[in-house]
C-alpha cells in the first residue's frame, strides 16, 4: 500500500518524540560526564584511578557471565525434559516453570530473604535441627546474587531450548540413527550443534538481564558492588560526576551487548533457518520406576520453585513481633492485611503502583503498536530509525535510564527540550513508559510481521471502511501479541524497583519502595503482604495473557 | 457497449515503468484474462483496477462512471486473492457474510445470502467450519463466495489457482469458470498460465514489459499472433530466417520458397523471421524443393511425436510427426496447406526479443 503524507508526518513526529525521551537523556548524561561544553575528564580520571570502580565493573561482568552459565545449566536440561518426555503433571509443571520470569525481581529477592536469609525459614530449621549456635550460612555476597539470578533467569534458556526443539526436524535424528550414531553421539554431534543459535540467543538475553539486575545486588550485595548498585551508591554519596561516569560505562557495556545481539540476530536467519519438519514426539516414560522418578523429580522441582513464594505468603500472615525463636510462627492471622487496608498511607503505594502502571502500559501499548506499524510501512531510513527506537531501550539497564532521566529532567531549559519533571507526579509513569515501550513495541512488531496485510485489502475490497477493518480484522488478529506485550509491560511497571528507587517522590512512592522501607522498619509482615500483592497480580496477568508470544 | 474501461493506464515504481499506457475494454458478463510472464505488470494492473494502487495517468471506468479516484471499499468490486486472504479468525459463514455486514445488510437477509452463496460454490453445510478445517480447494471456493456475496459489479481474480496442487487445479478451474458464467459477472482474471487463460477467458490480454502485446480470443492469439513475443508465449513456436518475396512469400534460401501469412505488410527483399508451429508442418524425404534439416531429437507427447530438427543456418524447429526418425537423419520440412503458420514478421521485431530455444520451451 502506498504511504500517505499523514503517515510520514506521524512517523516523523513520533520519531522525534521518542528520540527526545529515549536517546536524548542518554546523550545528556554522556555530555555531562564529559563536562561539555568544555571538556573536563576529571571524573573519568578518578574512575580510572579508583580500584573500587574497576572492581565494580569487573564484578558486573563476571556475575553476568556466571549467571549465564548457571541459568544454562538449569534451563537447558529442563527444556529437554519437558520437550522430550511425557510424565504425570507435565503440563501444570510446565506453567510453573516459567513463572519466575514474570515475578518482580524485588519480590523474588525478599522471598529468598524470608526463606534462606539469616533468620529465614529454612536457615532457622537447619540451625535448630543441627543445634548450631550460628546460622549455617549467610545469604550475602556474590553467592546470594547468583542464587537469585539462576532462579529467575534459567527461564530464558528453558524457553529458547523448548522453542528450538519444537522447530526441530525429527528426520535429522532418524538420519543420524540410520547412520549408526548412538544416543549420546547424536546429542553431542547433531542436536546440540543445531541448538547453538537458540542457546546463544538465550545466553545474550541472560547476560543483558543480569548486567542490569539491581534488586539482588542491592539487597544481598553488601560490600560487593556491581555497576548498577555502585551508581546508586555514588548518587547517594553526592558524587554526581562519578555516578555519571559509571552510568556511561554501564551503558557502554550494554550497548556492546546489544550490538552483539543485533549482529547475531541478523546472522541467525541464514544459519538456523531451513529446518522445517515434524518435531520428535514426546517419549512416554515406561516402567513405574522411571515414571516415579520423573514424578518425584518434577514435583521436587515445583516445590523448590514455589517454596520462596509459599514462604512469602506464610510470612504475610505472621503478626508483628510474634515470631522470635520458634521453628514455625506460633500465631497466624490477617492482621497485616487489615493494617494495610485500614491505613491510607500504607494503601497509597498500592494505588500509586496501579495507576502508574496502567497509564504507562496504556501509553506504551498505543505508541508501541503505532510505531511498530509505521516502522514496517515507512521502511527507508525513518522506518529503520523507528524500529531502532523501539528495540534499543530494551538493552539499557534500568539504572542507566533512571539516572539519565533524573539528570535530563531536573533542569529547566525549555529551549533545549529539558523540563523539571523530577519530583513531580509524572516522572515515574514516564520512566515506566520508556522502559515498557520496547516490551510492547517488540511484541507488536512480532505480531505485525506475521500479520498478512492482504487481509486488510480483502476487507476493503468487500466494502469495509478503515475503522471497520481495524475493528473486525486487524485488532482481533493482533490481540494475542498486543495482550502479551501489554501484560509483560504492566507486570514490569507494577513491580519496578530499579528506576523507582532513583526517581520516586514520597507522594508517588510505589509498592517496591514501600517494601524496602517496611523491611527497614522490621515490618516484615507488611512487606510480605505487599510482596504477595505483586506476586499474585503479576502471576495472574502473566498466566492469562502473557504467554501468547512463546518466548 | 463496453462495461469496464481501462484508458491509458501509466504506472511507475520509482524510475521503473510498470505499465506504459494500457487500454483495455471488457464487455458486460465477459471474463477477460490478463496473461503474461512475471513482471509483465498484470498484477499491478489488477491492483489498479481494485483501487489498491493508483496509476499516475489514466482512467478506470465502470458502466460510464469514472472510479479512478474511489477507494477500494467504495468501488463495489469483488476480489479473489492469490492466497485467498480468508480471515483466519472467522468461520466460513462469517467470512462470506463479511462484505454484507460491512455494508450494513440485515442479519436475516445476510444469512439467506450466505446460504445462497455457499450453495452456489457447493459448500452448503460448511458454514460453521473454521478456515483451517477445510481443504485448499474449498478455501478457494469460500474466497469466491465471499467476493460474490455483496453482488459486486466486477470480479477480480489474482492468480486464483496458483496455490493449488496440479490435480486440484483443473477441477477448481472449471468450477470457478462455471460459477462466474452462472452469475454472469464481468470478470478480470490474472494468470501466467496459457492453458488456464485459454480455458477461462472469453478474451485474453497478453502483457509483456508493461505493454499490451495483443488483445483477442485464444484462437486469435494462437493463430494470428501480433508479435513474435505472443507467438512464443502462446503455444510452441519454431523460427526460420529468410527474405520476403513480394508481400506473401518468403525465400528461405537454396531456392526454397513458402507462402506465408503476415499482418505487417512485407516489403520485397526485406529480411524476415518466419514462425512455424509444430502441427502446421510435416517431415518428408529431403529434396531440392523442401527445406532440409537434420533430426536432433524426438519426444513422444502422446498424440504425436515432436521432432526437433536443425536447419543448415542453425535454426531449430519442432515438427509434429507420427514416426520418430533417427537422430542425425537429413529430412525435408514442408508446411501444410491452409494453416495459420508459416507466418512472417519483420526481422527488426526480433531486435529486442530473444527467441526461445525450442529445446527448452518443451
Amino acid at each position: 500500500m502506498a504511504v500517505t503524507r499523514g503517515q510520514r508526518w506521524l512517523g516523523l513526529g513520533l520519531a522525534m518524540a521518542l528520540t527526545w525521551l529515549v536517546g536524548y537523556p542518554l546523550l545528556i548524561t554522556l555530555a555531562e560526564a564529559l563536562g561539555l561544553p568544555g571538556l573536563d575528564l576529571e571524573s573519568f580520571r578518578q574512575f580510572a584511578q579508583r580500584p573500587d570502580e574497576w572492581r565494580a565493573l569487573w564484578q558486573s561482568l563476571w556475575i553476568s557471565a556466571a549467571s549465564v552459565a548457571l541459568a544454562a545449566a538449569i534451563g537447558i536440561p529442563l527444556g529437554f525434559l519437558f520437550s522430550r518426555n511425557e510424565f504425570p503433571g507435565r503440563r501444570l509443571l510446565g506453567s510453573l516453570v516459567i513463572l519466575p520470569v514474570a515475578l518482580p525481581p524485588l519480590v523474588g529477592v525478599i522471598a529468598f530473604l524470608f526463606l534462606y536469609g539469616e533468620s529465614g525459614l529454612l536457615t532457622r530449621s537447619l540451625q535448630l535441627a543441627l543445634g548450631l549456635a550460628e546460622p549455617p550460612w549467610r545469604l550475602a555476597g556474590p553467592g546470594a546474587i547468583l542464587l537469585v539470578h539462576a532462579y529467575s533467569m534459567y527461564v530464558f534458556f528453558y524457553l529458547f531450548t523448548r522453542a528450538a526443539l519444537a522447530r526441530f526436524d525429527s528426520s535429522v535424528l532418524e538420519a543420524a540413527a540410520a547412520l549408526g550414531a548412538g544416543r549420546w553421539r547424536t546429542l553431542f554431534k547433531v542436536t546440540l550443534p543445531l541448538l547453538v543459535p537458540a542457546l546463544v540467543g538465550a545466553g545474550l538475553l541472560t547476560f543483558m538481564t543480569a548486567l542490569g539486575s539491581f534488586s539482588a545486588p542491592y539487597l544481598f550485595g553488601g560490600g560487593f558492588r556491581v555497576l548498577p548498585t555502585q551508581i546508586v551508591a555514588s548518587k547517594l554519596n553526592g558524587e554526581l560526576g562519578m555516578a555519571r561516569v559509571e552510568t556511561v560505562m554501564l551503558a557502554a557495556v550494554a550497548f556492546f551487548g546489544l550490538w552483539l545481539v543485533r549482529r547475531f540476530d541478523a546472522e541467525k536467519h541464514t544459519v538456523a533457518g531451513g529446518t522445517r519438519g515434524v518435531a520428535p514426539s514426546r517419549r512416554r516414560l515406561r516402567g513405574s520406576g522411571a515414571r516415579l522418578a520423573a514424578g518425584v523429580a518434577g514435583w521436587s522441582l515445583a516445590l523448590f520453585l514455589l517454596l520462596p513464594h509459599l514462604t512469602l505468603i506464610l510470612i504475610s500472615f505472621v503478626p508483628p513481633v510474634s515470631w522470635t525463636t520458634e521453628l514455625l510462627p506460633p500465631i497466624l492471622n490477617t492482621v497485616n492485611y487489615r493494617t494495610l487496608l485500614a491505613e491510607t498511607e500504607r494503601l497509597r503505594p498500592v494505588l500509586n503502583s496501579l495507576w502508574m502502571a496502567v497509564v504507562a502500559t496504556a501509553a506504551a501499548l498505543t505508541i508501541g503498536a503505532t510505531v511498530a506499524r509505521l516502522s514496517l510501512t515507512l521502511k527507508g531510513r525513518l522506518g529503520r530509525w523507528l524500529e531502532l527506537l523501539l528495540v534499543v531501550p530494551w538493552a539499557i539497564p534500568g539504572t542507566v535510564f533512571a539516572v539519565a532521566l533524573a539528570l535530563t529532567f531536573s533542569v529547566r531549559a525549555a529551549w533545549m527540550g529539558r523540563f523539571v519533571l523530577v519530583g513531580t507526579l509524572w516522572i515515574l509513569p514516564l520512566a515506566y513508559f520508556v522502559r515498557s515501550l520496547p516490551v510492547t513495541g517488540r511484541s507488536a512488531l512480532a505480531g505485525l510481521r506475521q500479520f498478512d496485510t492482504r487481509l486488510e485489502e480483502a476487507a476493503e475490497s468487500l466494502g469495509a471502511g478503515k475503522i471497520y477493518t481495524w475493528r473486525r480484522i486487524t485488532l482481533p488478529l493482533l490481540k494475542p501479541a498486543l495482550a502479551a506485550g501489554a501484560s509483560l509491560a504492566f507486570i514490569t511497571a507494577l513491580g519496578d524497583f530499579v528506576t523507582s528507587i532513583v526517581l520516586y517522590t514520597y507522594d508517588t512512592r510505589p509498592v517496591s519502595v514501600e517494601i524496602l522501607s517496611s523491611l527497614r522498619l522490621q515490618d516484615t509482615g507488611v512487606a510480605a503482604v505487599y510482596g504477595v500483592f505483586l506476586m499474585i497480580v503479576s502471576a495472574t496477568i502473566f498466566l492469562l495473557w502473557g504467554r501468547q508470544e512463546g518466548v | 457497449m463496453s462495461f469496464l474501461d481501462l484508458v491509458g493506464i501509466h504506472k511507475r515504481f520509482d524510475d521503473h515503468v510498470v505499465l506504459a499506457g494500457i487500454d483495455i475494454t471488457v464487455e458486460e458478463g465477459e471474463t477477460l484474462v490478463l496473461l503474461g510472464p512475471s513482471g509483465s505488470g498484470k498484477t499491478t494492473l489488477l491492483r489498479i483496477l481494485a483501487g489498491f494502487e493508483r496509476a499516475e495517468e489514466g482512467q478506470v471506468r465502470v458502466a460510464g462512471e469514472d472510479v479512478t479516484a474511489l477507494p477500494p471499499a467504495r468501488r463495489n468490486f469483488g476480489m479473489v486473492f492469490q492466497h485467498y486472504a480468508l480471515f483466519p479468525h472467522l468461520s466460513v459463514a462469517e467470512n462470506v457474510a463479511f462484505g454484507l455486514a460491512a455494508r450494513g445488510t440485515g442479519t436475516e437477509e445476510a444469512s439467506r445470502r450466505v446460504d445462497e452463496m455457499l450453495e452456489l460454490v457447493e459448500l452448503s453445510g460448511f458454514g460453521g467450519r473454521a478456515i483451517h478445517e477445510i481443504s485448499g480447494g474449498q478455501q478457494q471456493r469460500v474466497a469466491l463466495a465471499r467476493a460474490l456475496a455483496p453482488a459486486p459489479r466486477v470480479m477480480l481474480l489474482d492468480e486464483p489457482l496458483s496455490n493449488l496442487d496440479p490435480t486440484l487445479r483443473e477441477r477448481t478451474r472449471s468450477q470457478l469458470r462455471a460459477v462466474l458464467r452462472q452469475v454472469g459477472i464481468t470478470s478480470v482474471w490474472v494468470t501466467h498460465e496459457q492453458q488456464e487463460a485459454f480455458d477461462v477467458g472469453n478474451r485474453i490480454a497478453l502483457l509483456d514489459g508493461g505493454q499490451l502485446q495483443q488483445l483477442g480470443t485464444a484462437e486469435d492469439l494462437y493463430a494470428l499472433p501480433a508479435t513474435p513475443f505472443v507467438a512464443d508465449f502462446v503455444g510452441q513456436a519454431g523460427w526460420l530466417s529468410g527474405r520476403a518475396v513480394g508481400s506473401g512469400r518468403v525465400d528461405l534460401g537454396d531456392g526454397v520458397r513458402w507462402s506465408v501469412t503476415s499482418a505487417e505488410g512485407l516489403t520485397d527483399g526485406e529480411p524476415v523471421r518466419v514462425l512455424l508451429r509444430p502441427e502446421d508442418a510435416r517431415l518428408v524425404e529431403a529434396s531440392e524443393h523442401t527445406l532440409s534439416a537434420v533430426v536432433r531429437n524426438s519426444q513422444f507427447v502422446g498424440h504425436a511425436i515432436n521432432v526437433e530438427v536443425e536447419t543448415a543456418d542453425g535454426n531449430r524447429l519442432l515438427v509434429s510427426s507420427q514416426i520418430a526418425p533417427e537422430a542425425g537423419a537429413m529430412m525435408g520440412v514442408e508446411p501444410l496447406e491452409n494453416r495459420a503458420s508459416p507466418r512472417a514478421f519483420h526481422d527488426l521485431a526480433f531486435e529486442d526479443h530473444a527467441v526461445q530455444d525450442p529445446g527448452t520451451s518443451l
